[in-house]
């Protein structure tokens, strides 16, 4: 039996080279002595001696390795511009199993993204032995050595108990999403929660952004935050730059010669602009998808393996602070809720229209959209018995109770939506103020008359 | 000799700030890959690309020993790419005019790659670490026989 090559320098050691940054380049030769060289996107380190190589374009190459199977692969460390040569030697080909998987998740979402999902298709993912690993010429001296990430368990720690002093969700969100940025650095991050239906992920909060983006909703399946949630997977996109530029050239082609499965649209991801590199992180409980966790950085490159595995571990953390938080919030909801404030004093002597359609659910005021669903149906009937009665108190649990609403019964996003809605009308109104006054129990400040048209 | 095979396009392409990549292979058929710099058509046809002499003792060992060749070039702006596969016909020490080619090359190569996000310092430390500091470059001058439409999608592999 063959023992494992040994790699000059090991694979562990230029894991950055393996995150699809900087293109790298397979040359393979034919029976016939042709050489032959085709960009990857992306190679894939499998283990300390393995890589592998999506199968999808390059079939010369595949018809190449079937006739001759060594290859050599440049890689380059978009960190500090080294390159490797790696002389490979083809092993066989997955269609099924863990690293296809992988693989496939993460081309799944970008195809998604990129509207490509009926022509990127991953035929197998080729797995090669490396049979040596070393500087292309000059190992120059590294002014900008990897950092290493001593400190994470510290700053877990740290971020454990900033997150346990929360104790309803809305703190725990923007308290959460600021430890990330304080601890970790991850200074543009924002979090997505399911809707009822399980159909639809919309931002709850953020952090870092110029515009908020709460309330922005994606398809759960559609994108790379879409697929990450529907599949359960972590999905971390090095260069989305790269990968837009990629799927766009592929598409050109496919609309010149009209060939392969119809084109969809290109999907805005939400976020950053320039967001290069994407980390978006599932948040489960007992396998139930609970939110999801997106990171962001204009920087190519910025989320490495170490960050996936950090996450990892932050997501479970969150995943049961939030679950926990859910069941305090509905087991402590307060049926009874004190007199309200007297109905017509009024601050301003201004009048506003508030409408409302029932087709979604949406609620305009003064033709400005604030928000719609099940959060636009609960801010409706707000405002309709604070408009007969006067009342500015309310119980979710009254909420949760009325059945005009028609709130499912289990793992309803009573709290998520009251969030939502808050945020909303912070930033979008100011003179409808919609507060948590205690635990289970908000307070509606309206400060101008309203006109109520339901539509 | 190959006088126009390349057509205009294709030239202003091999002129442009594209990623270069020349592939050989040796006698018992194991490739070898190097990233070249400033290639140029020349006025009878042939190309011209830059190697670094230290990166490059494999790639030299080959086109001594069976001459074949190929160059892949790649945009970093729209990812378009061709290969042209030929034959060394010479290898000659770079002279003062192909580093000034080349030095253009790699800024042109600089200013695709920063307009996609990759810093300028990587690039520069790329090539220097594939050339030398002071570069120590080749000439290599080579034939070629055959274009390749290699940009992703249905059309990659076609022969132009």
């Amino acid at each position: 039996m063959n023992q494992p090559s040994r790699p000059t320098v090991p694979l562990v050691d230029i894991a950055s080279c393996f995150e699809g940054v900087i293109p790298s380049t397979i040359c393979s030769c034919a029976k016939d002595g042709t050489p032959n060289l085709t960009y990857l996107s992306i190679v894939h380190c499998i283990d300390a001696n393995h890589v592998g190589l999506s199968n999808q374009f390059f079939n010369k190459t595949w018809k190449n390795i079937q006739e001759n199977p060594r290859a050599q692969v440049i890689v380059c460390k978009p960190e500090t511009g080294d390159q490797f040569r790696l002389d490979l030697r083809y092993e066989r080909t997955v269609t099924e199993g863990l690293v296809f998987g992988r693989i496939k998740t993460r081309l799944d979402a970008i195809a998604s993204q990129t509207g490509m999902s009926n022509i990127f298709k991953l035929r197998g993912v080729d797995i090669y032995e490396v049979l040596d690993c070393r500087y292309t010429a000059f190992p120059l001296h590294s002014e900008t050595a990897e950092i290493e990430s001593g400190d994470d368990v510290l700053a877990l720690d740290a971020f454990m108990e900033r997150i346990s002093t929360s104790t309803d969700l809305d703190s725990f969100l923007d308290e959460s999403l600021k430890a990330l940025s304080a601890l970790f650095d991850y200074d543009h991050s924002f979090l997505m929660v399911p809707d009822e239906q399980q159909q639809n992920l919309f931002t709850i909060a953020s952090h870092g952004f110029d515009a908020s983006g709460v309330g922005s909703e994606v398809c759960i399946g559609e994108g790379i935050i879409g697929v990450a949630a529907k599949q359960k997977t972590i999905i971390r996109i090095a260069s989305l730059a790269r990968d837009v530029v990629f799927s766009r050239a592929v598409r050109s082609g496919v609309e010149l010669h009209g060939v392969g499965g119809p084109l969809e649209r290109e999907i805005a991801l939400p976020g950053l602009l320039s967001g290069q590199s994407n980390l978006v992180v599932p948040i489960l409980a007992q396998d139930g998808l609970l939110g999801v966790l997106c990171l962001q950085s204009p920087v190519p490159g910025r989320f490495r393996a170490s960050d996936e595995r950090l996450m990892r571990i932050v997501s479970r953390h969150l995943a049961a602070r939030m679950a926990l938080l859910h069941v305090q919030e509905r087991t402590n909801s307060i049926t009874e809720v004190k007199p309200t404030s007297p109905q017509g004093i009024f601050r301003s002597h201004r009048e506003s229209v508030v409408r409302y359609f029932r087709a979604d659910d949406s609620i305009f005021i003064d033709d400005g959209y604030l928000i719609k669903g099940v959060a636009g149906k609960i801010f409706w009937k707000l405002l309709k018995i604070h408009g007969a009665t006067g009342r500015t108190d309310f119980s979710n649990k009254e909420i949760r109770l009325d059945s005009s609403l028609n709130l499912p019964d289990f793992k309803d996003n009573l709290e998520s939506r009251l969030i939502l809605l808050r945020r909303r009308l912070a930033e979008r109104c100011d003179f409808l103020v919609l507060s948590r006054v205690s635990r289970g129990q908000i307070h509606l400040d309206v400060r101008r008359r309203l006109i109520l048209e339901e539509l | 000799m190959s006088d126009c095979l390349l057509n205009d396009q294709i030239r202003g392409f091999l002129h442009s700030g594209v990623a270069v990549m020349m592939g050989t292979r040796d006698a018992d058929l194991i490739p070898e890959a190097i990233r070249g710099w400033g290639p140029v058509e020349t006025a009878d046809g042939t190309i011209n690309v830059c190697i670094g002499l230290a990166a490059g003792q494999k790639t030299l060992e080959n086109l001594a020993d069976n001459r074949q060749v190929t160059l892949a070039l790649s945009s970093p702006l729209n990812y378009a790419q061709y290969q042209i596969k030929g034959r060394c016909a010479q290898v000659v020490e770079a002279n003062a005019e192909d580093v000034s080619r080349v030095e253009s090359h790699r800024e042109a190569f600089i200013i695709a790659c920063e307009s996609i996000g990759t810093a300028r310092s990587v690039i520069e430390r790329l090539y220097l670490q594939d050339v030398g500091d002071p570069p120590v470059l080749v000439n290599v001058r080579f034939e070629p026989e055959q274009i390749f439409n290699q940009t992703p999608g249905p059309t990659a592999g076609n022969s132009l």
